[in-house]
């Protein structure tokens, strides 16, 4: 574990960050429209709806 | 004189990438923190696990 920091010897910092950035969004806007497509964890659908 | 070049694709020395991590981690620590809050709290309004 405490060896970790190494990957940044062999990683680029920055291209790994734009990537976990772009990464990251990507996943979080999927499962929010996933949770949205679904009836019963729509949130909007369950505040205002019917 | 062949000095002690460790393996370094980045060029980062060890003391860089040592700082770096640290910061690196904070930042991931918080995002976690975040993150469980969030899912703590959505899961009192809507728990999606307890299907029966």
């Amino acid at each position: 574990m405490a060896q970790f920091y190494k990957i940044w010897l062999i990683f680029d910092p920055r291209r790994v960050f734009v990537a976990q950035g772009v990464f990251l969004f990507l996943l979080a806007a999927m499962i929010h429209l996933v949770l949205l497509s679904n009836e019963s964890t729509n949130w909007f659908q369950r505040a205002f709806g019917g | 004189m062949a000095d002690k070049t460790d393996l370094s694709f980045t060029g980062l020395t060890d003391e860089q990438a040592q700082e770096l991590h640290a910061v690196y981690m904070s930042g991931f620590t918080i995002f976690t923190i975040v993150a469980v809050v969030a899912h703590i709290l959505t899961y009192i309004r809507l728990p999606w696990f307890n299907w029966s």
